[in-house]
Order: structure tokens, then sequence, then C-alpha cells
């Protein structure tokens, strides 16, 4: 294992060119020193990443850009708006379409941005790269990179799509990602992040950090669709951090990926901040798909509400970890977490661990986690009205599945989620 | 009412109220571990070479092993060279009568309110009172003897029933399964062994009273019980114990046999000395429970109140192996001034059609901290199986801590897990609501603790809950109000 870990030191140096030069070095030396988490990590216990680190993935992608009419192929429903192409890390600016960005939101890669102010105060400020040999790995290797920056006051109304590809057609690439969105006072915007593929049958690995300021008054929904091929590799990092008043949401949908894993942090450092997080995974083969999530309540009259909801079949792997810190200032915190699973057949797995850190007295916090199957007198009603057992359980797991697609107020997006979810919900059950 | 007002008054005046050395003569062993230790305990015993064998091996697996520090506890290392690992009252001539019993001895009893004489005629609870290691003295051994239930020290039953020890000690918790428990395995010094034969259903409760007596000795008490093929046993264990400064280490193990259609309930109400308000002094009880149900239809049930201890450190768990088996925890756990207690349950299905129930109320009051770390684990082969959980912390103040951990792995699709966790105050409208009519807020709030525990105290047999509810008054002293 120690020869990969000396693998990516030795690329690290192959590459002298950086855009931040003291934090990626101390990235790496963070790296460095922690090495790849093994399954003694307890983030780690039920996610094992042998098939990532033991594979030497090209760090140079071949100059095979994707076109905007491919990118349009994939996900139709964006022609019009406001989007960017993330492709291998780097924007790709021909396949994006900037041409009506509107007034108060500013789109600019890493690079460019590097001397504003905001970029300055945030870039790398929330990341866990001291905790996380892949969030390290992440900022070591991301000289470029995605910033929008919503000036104070400006509400954007229209969706911004971030197309997150990997274009890699035959070598097994590695992508680093890295979004940093600072939302000025009083803002509002929303966010859709899809991470897919070019190719169906290329191992990739994207190692995506996101980092959300979220400054007072204002309100974000970020939606992220993860949806790259079979054979992929995705580690991706949330890293939110709220102000006072302000309001965020996050929608995760995880459908593809051979070793999927999310982690959203979130600090919720001012007073009345309102936090939303929805979270599905659907999981089939023998995918594994890890969600880890952490708010953390540092101060008083806060609200999260957390809902997770996974269905595995075949030989999947479905793992959910919650955590609410409250720390001692965060009275009159209310916090809800609630992680639901069905499993479809008796190879797959499911290990939830909801947990609770409590520090403050006069909080209102719960969770509840189940593991279970499909009710049967529901089914039993769909069967007496004449529909087939198939029908009916695709029917009942898509219900399932709706209560967290309904949050996603994208509506375009929503219903492509829908289709997508739906049809890996058919291939995932028979 | 009347009884909370006692509680309160009691509260109001306590220092840990059951503090106190008895002035008996110990036979120690010399401080520290070693093989020549372990030899040392065993001669001590008579036991035969078997039994010294099986600890020479605990002890040589232990050298191997490292202490695990992955509790969410925190506490200066321990030098297991400080310890003493042997102490015994002094010659223990065989007693046929209570009068028999060293006057001393007799007047720690009485202390502690256990009167063997008047439990012996109310109660009808027959007592295996343990001090430090050895045991003391057993009642109601005749009667327990016709129906053919063996209720005697462990070190009797090494001698006496030499084939039952060899066939079950370890069964349920190898020496190798831990670093406390190939401690223990190595150095027991004495303990419980009860068997109930074949369709019995054991009349009375059998109890044990554990003390640790002697300044710096470590207890390592070993319980085996065993309920054969449709038996029935209720079990208690409750201890106290005196007021030290030095930190003293309890390692406990016990085992739990539960065979087809036999059923086994198990009742704890620990009140070992927590330390002083700025945790000084204090045990650490890091104990092994564990049951297995390995017949069809068997059912073991572990309630516990802890309220003693500067830490905590225990999950007592089942196996549940035979078909159609159950599964229960019901705990209430206490924490105040700077304890620390890391507890609950493990819950491993691997029969068809298990079922299992977790209850864990957690308080946390002071400046300590609660945790709640549970396992429930469906195999692949548990068709049908069933886990319900429950774990509500309360917490008073804004010092202290509580924590949940749980952790769900289910491997089957039949298999229905569920899993539920609240953390609140005593909430100001509850307390308002007593204050209308006219209860203090004080009792109110007694009044709503102990409401929050009812689930839990329901478990326990009558004359425990009672002690339970009182204990629970007097853990909480200081941070009501």
């Amino acid at each position: 294992m120690a020869t990969t870990v000396e693998n990516y030191l030795e690329k690290y140096s192959a590459n002298q060119q950086r855009e931040f030069p003291l934090l990626q070095d101390k990235a790496l030396a963070h790296f460095s020193r922690m090495g790849f988490p093994t399954s003694k990590n307890e983030e780690w216990k039920y996610t094992g990443i042998a098939p990532i680190i033991s594979k030497d993935f090209s760090f140079s992608i071949p100059d095979n850009k994707c076109s905007a009419e491919e990118i349009l192929q994939r996900v139709p429903f964006v022609q019009g708006s406001v989007l960017i192409v993330l492709e291998n890390g780097k924007i790709n600016h021909e396949a994006s379409d900037l041409s009506s960005i509107p007034a108060g939101l500013v789109i600019k890669t890493l690079g460019e941005a590097k001397n504003i102010v905001d970029v300055k105060t945030h870039y790398n400020r929330y990341a866990d790269v001291q905790d996380d040999a892949f969030s390290a790995l992440n900022t070591a290797f991301a000289n470029d990179g995605l910033v929008l920056l919503i000036d104070s006051k400006a509400v954007i109304e229209k969706p911004v799509y971030v197309v997150q590809v990997l274009s890699s057609d035959n070598v097994a690439a590695i992508a680093h990602n890295r979004i940093l969105v600072v939302a000025g006072k009083n803002s509002e915007a929303k966010i859709s992040h899809l991470a897919v593929s070019k190719n169906e049958n290329t191992e990739t690995f994207s190692n995506t950090i996101i980092e959300v300021f979220v400054d007072e008054n204002a309100s974000v929904e970020y939606d992220l669709l993860q949806d790259e091929n079979e054979k992929s590799f995705q580690i991706c990092g949330t890293h939110v951090y709220q102000s006072a008043n302000s309001r965020f949401s996050i929608n995760t949908v995880a459908l593809g990926g051979s070793i999927l894993k999310n982690k959203l942090h979130i600090k919720l450092d001012g007073l009345n901040c309102e936090t939303h997080m929805h979270g599905l995974y659907v999981a089939g083969g023998s995918q594994l798909i890890d969600n880890h999530t952490a708010v953390y309540h540092s101060r008083p009259h806060c609200n999260s509400n957390e809902l997770y909801k996974g269905i595995i079949g075949g030989k999947a792997h479905g793992v959910f970890n919650g955590k609410i810190f409250v720390e001692k200032d965060a009275q009159k915190t209310n916090a809800y977490q609630s992680n639901k699973n069905i499993l479809l057949s008796n190879d797959a797995v499911v290990n939830a661990k909801p947990q609770l850190e409590i520090f403050a007295d006069d909080v209102k916090c719960t969770h509840g986690a189940t593991t279970g199957q499909m009710d049967d007198e529901s089914l039993f009603y769909l069967r007496s009205r004449g529909i087939n057992e198939n029908d009916a359980k695709a029917m009942l797991n898509l219900a399932f599945a709706n209560d967290i697609l309904n949050n996603i107020t994208v509506e375009d997006l929503r219903n492509y989620i829908s289709g997508l979810v739906e049809a890996k919900l058919k291939a995932v059950a028979y | 009412m009347s009884e909370d007002l006692k509680i309160l008054d009691e509260v109001t005046g306590g220092e840990y109220k059951w503090g106190f050395v008895s002035d008996f003569e110990s036979d120690n062993a010399p401080k520290g571990l070693s093989e020549d230790i372990v030899r040392f305990i065993s001669k001590k015993k008579n036991e035969p070479q078997w039994m010294l064998d099986w600890r020479l091996k605990a002890y040589r697996h232990w050298l191997t092993m490292e202490e695990p520090t992955w509790p969410n506890v925190h506490y200066p290392k321990i030098d297991f060279n400080e310890i003493i690992y042997y102490s015994a009252p002094k010659a223990k001539p065989q007693l046929n009568s209570l009068d028999e019993l060293d006057p001393e001895i007799k007047a720690t009893f009485d202390k502690l309110g256990i009167s063997l004489e008047e439990q012996k005629r109310l109660s009808g609870v027959a007592v295996d009172a343990v001090i430090d290691s050895v045991s003391v003295k057993t009642t109601f051994r005749d009667e327990l003897g016709k129906l053919g239930i063996i209720f005697c020290s462990f070190s009797e039953a090494v001698h006496e029933h030499p084939e039952l020890i060899k066939k079950y000690l370890g069964s349920v918790v190898p020496m190798t399964d831990n670093f406390y428990a190939a401690l223990n395995s190595a150095v027991f010094s004495d303990g419980s062994f009860c068997y109930i034969p074949k369709g019995v259903r054991c009349p009375m409760e059998l109890s044990t009273y554990f003390r640790i007596n002697s300044a710096g000795t470590g207890q390592f008490e070993r319980t085996l019980i065993i309920a054969d093929e449709g038996a029935y046993v209720s079990y208690l264990e409750g201890c106290t114990a005196p007021m030290r400064d030095e930190n003293q280490l309890h390692a406990a193990v016990v085992e739990i046999y539960s065979h087809k259609d036999a059923q086994v309930k198990y009742s704890t109400v620990q009140n070992w000395y927590p330390g002083d308000k700025n945790g000084k002094g204090g045990i650490y009880n890091f104990v092994t429970k564990r049951g297995i149900c390995a017949g069809e239809n068997s059912k073991i049930s572990w309630t516990q109140v802890e309220t003693g201890s500067a830490i905590t450190w225990k999950y007592p768990s089942v196996i549940l192996k035979g078909n159609n088996s159950t599964g229960e925890f019901y705990s209430v756990a206490v924490t105040n001034n700077m304890q620390q207690a890391d507890t609950g349950t493990k819950m491993i299905h691997i029969g068809k059609n298990t079922k299992s129930t977790i209850v864990s109320k957690g308080i946390s009051g002071g400046k300590s901290n609660n945790s709640y770390r549970g396992l429930v684990k469906i195999t692949k082969n548990a068709e049908n199986a069933r886990n319900y959980s429950q774990c509500d912390s309360l917490l008073l103040g804004d010092q202290c801590g509580a924590h949940t951990f749980p952790y769900l792995e289910v491997h089957n699709k039949s298999a229905k897990v569920e899993h539920e966790a609240t953390t609140s105050k005593v909430g100001e409208d509850q307390i308002f609501y007593c204050n209308q009519r006219g209860i203090s807020s004080e009792d109110a709030v007694g009044l709503i603790v102990n409401g929050f525990c009812k689930e839990v105290f329901n478990e326990l047999p009558m004359e425990f809950a009672v002690e339970a509810q009182k204990l629970l008054a007097i853990s909480l002293e200081g941070s009501v109000g």
C-alpha cells in the first residue's frame, strides 16, 4: 500500500505548476503523514477502498474534450440555462454555456479567482484536509476548479447547472474536482451538480471536494446527482459553513459507481440557521454506496433536518453514518435525523450508524433508523387491483424514493432524476 | 409522594452513604501480575491442574493483547502491576448458620441493609454474598438443592462440578474475547455459579451482593449461569462499595448459557463508588457480560440500573443462535459529577425468527458523559429477525454530554430493524404543570426522571425497583433543580 502513497507523491512532484503552492504543499504533507485510511478507521469501517488505492490511475487524460452536443445529449434539460462543464477537474469553456449569466453571479476558474478576497478567505477553509487523506489529496492536486460567487442581495432564480464529467476513453484516469461556492449576504441561488461519465466502460476515479459558504440571510439549494458509470470510483466531500439566519438545503442522489463514498459536513455557526439534508441511494450488483453526514450545531436556535433513504439489491452494500453534534452553547437546537433502508435481496447488506453527541441540555434531538422491506399490505392492495407483482413493487419503491426526490425544487432536474431512479430500480430489483 | 419526599431528604443529606471500610483481615497476594501470581491464586483456591492450565493459557494470551482505547471514556492509564489480584477474608471456616459469621462481616451486611436473616425470612431470596473475592455465605443452598439447582461459589463449583465448569466455562465469553476478559480468565478470584436442571423453574430469585472491600484490590468476578432445557431463573446482582481515593479496577465476566425453551432473567443494580465531585477516586467497571440463546425458544433478558462507578464500560449482549429465541436489554444509566459511562448492548441474530428489544435510558448531570453504544447484527441466515431499539437521553445541566452510537448491520432482507433515539431535557412545561399543582420543582424533577425510567424499572423485580428508584435520586443529587 505504501507504494501507492509514494506513487501519488511522485505524481505531485512531477508537476511543478501550482496555483496555491503553500496550501498544496501543506495538503500533500498531510496526505503523506496520514496515508490511505484502512477499515480500522471508524469512518471507513465498512468501506474497503483497496480497489481504489491499488490502481495506478493516469493523471493526464488524452485531450478528448466533450462537445456541447454530447453534454446536451446526456442532460438535455439544461439547454438554455447557465451551464458549466467541469471536465476532468477543469472547466471546459467550449461545452459550457455562459452566455446568459445573470447579474450578481460570478463564474471563474480557481486560477482566475485566486486573488479575489472572498476566495482567499474561504478557499480550503472548510475541507478537512488534516483529517481526511482524500481531502488532502484533492487539495494537493486541485490546480483548477470552479468558483461560484453570488453577490450580496443577488437572487439567482434559475438554477446553475454544473456538469462534472470524466472523459477518459480507455485509460483508467483520476480527476480532482474542486468547487467553491460563496453566497453573499441575503443572496439566493440554486446549484444543480450532475456527475456523469463520458464512457460507460472506463474505470475512473473522481475525487471531489465541494465547499459552500452561506453568508447571513442567504439561501442555497445544492442538488447533487451522482450517476457515473458502474466501474467508477467516487469520493465526494461536501463541506458547508452557515452563518446566522441562513438556509441551506442539499439533495444527494447516488446511483452510479462501483464504490461511492459521500461525506457531508455542515457547520451551523450562527443563530437561527436552517438546514435540510436529503439523500437517496439505490445500489445493485456489487455496488458499495456510503453516505457519511455530520452536522455541527455550534450556535443556539438552529434547526437541522435529515432524511436519507436507501434501496439495496443484488449483492450491494449500503452504508449510512449520520452524526449530530450539539456543542455546549447550542441551546434550543432542534435536530432531526432519519435513515430508512429497504433490502431487496439476502446478499445485500446495510450498515447504519446514526449517532448523536450532545453537550447542551435544552435541545430536542431525535434520530431513527430502520431497515426492512416493503409493506406487505401495500403490496397486497396494489395486487388486488390487478397490478402485477413487479410493477407493484416498482411503484412502492419509487414512492419510497419520492420522499427524497420531492425536495428537489428544480423541476426539470427532478423529472430527469426521477426517470433515472425508476430505471435503476427496475435494474436493481430483478 | 411520601416515598419521593424521603428520596429528596436522602438526596439533600447525601454524601455517598455506603462508603465505609470494614476492618477484617485480608489475605492478600503481593501486588502485580505474573505467572507466579496466577499460580498463587490457583493454589490458594486449591484448584485442580486443568483450571490452572486454563488460567495460564488466558494469561499468556493476555500478554499479547493491547489495552483497547476506542470507548468514549477517559482515564489515566492503568498500571496492571500496581493491582493486588487476590484478597480473601481470612481463613474461612465452614459455616452452618449465620451466627458463626464473622461479626465484622455481618455488620457490613447490616450497614448495607442486606440483613441476611431478614432476607431469608421475609423475601425468600437466596443470597450468595461475596465480600471481596471469596464467597462468604450461601443461603438456601439446601432448599435449592432439593430441586437439583446448583447455586454456589465458583471455586466450590470447580471442585464439585468440574464437568459442568469444563463444559461451559469460556463457551460464551472465550478467554481470548477481549483484553479484560482475558485478564479476568487469568486471575478471576471467585464468583457465582448457577445451574438450573431440565424443566425446573427456580422458585426464588437468586441474588448475589458484590462488594469491593480491600483497598487496591481489583475484583475479578466470574459468574456462570446455565439454564438447561425448559428451565427458568431470575438472577439478581446488586452492588455497593466503600469510599476510596484510589481508582479500583473491576473486570468481571458473566456468562449465561440458555438451552432450548429456557429463560434467564438477569438484573443488576450497580452502585459502586463513583468518585467525589471532582472525579477523584471511584471504580472502573470494565465488565464483559454475554449470554447465548443456544436452543430454540430460549430467552435471555438483561436489566441494569447503573448509577455508580467512575467509569462504566459494559455491553451485556445476547447471541440469538436458536430459532425463535428472544433477547432483551433494559438499561438505565445515570451519570453525575465527573462520571463516565459507555454502555449498551449487542444483539447478534443468527437463528430464524429471532427477536430482540433494546430500551436504554441515559441520564447525565453535572460534568458527566453518558454514551449508548449498541450493535444489532442480523446475519445472512437469520430469516424474519426483528429488532426494536429505543435509546433516550435526558440532560440535566449544560456541562454534561450524551452520546449515542448505534450500529445496525443487516444482511438479510426479511429483517425488520428499528432504531429510535431522542435527547431532551426536563421540559419547562412539565415542571410548570407540576408547580401548578403544588409540587415543588425538585419534586417535579424527581417525578419526571422516575417516569422517564419507568419502562426499565418495570422490568426489575419488586425489591430492586424500589431500591433503584432511591439510587437514582441519590445519584442525581445536586444536578436537580
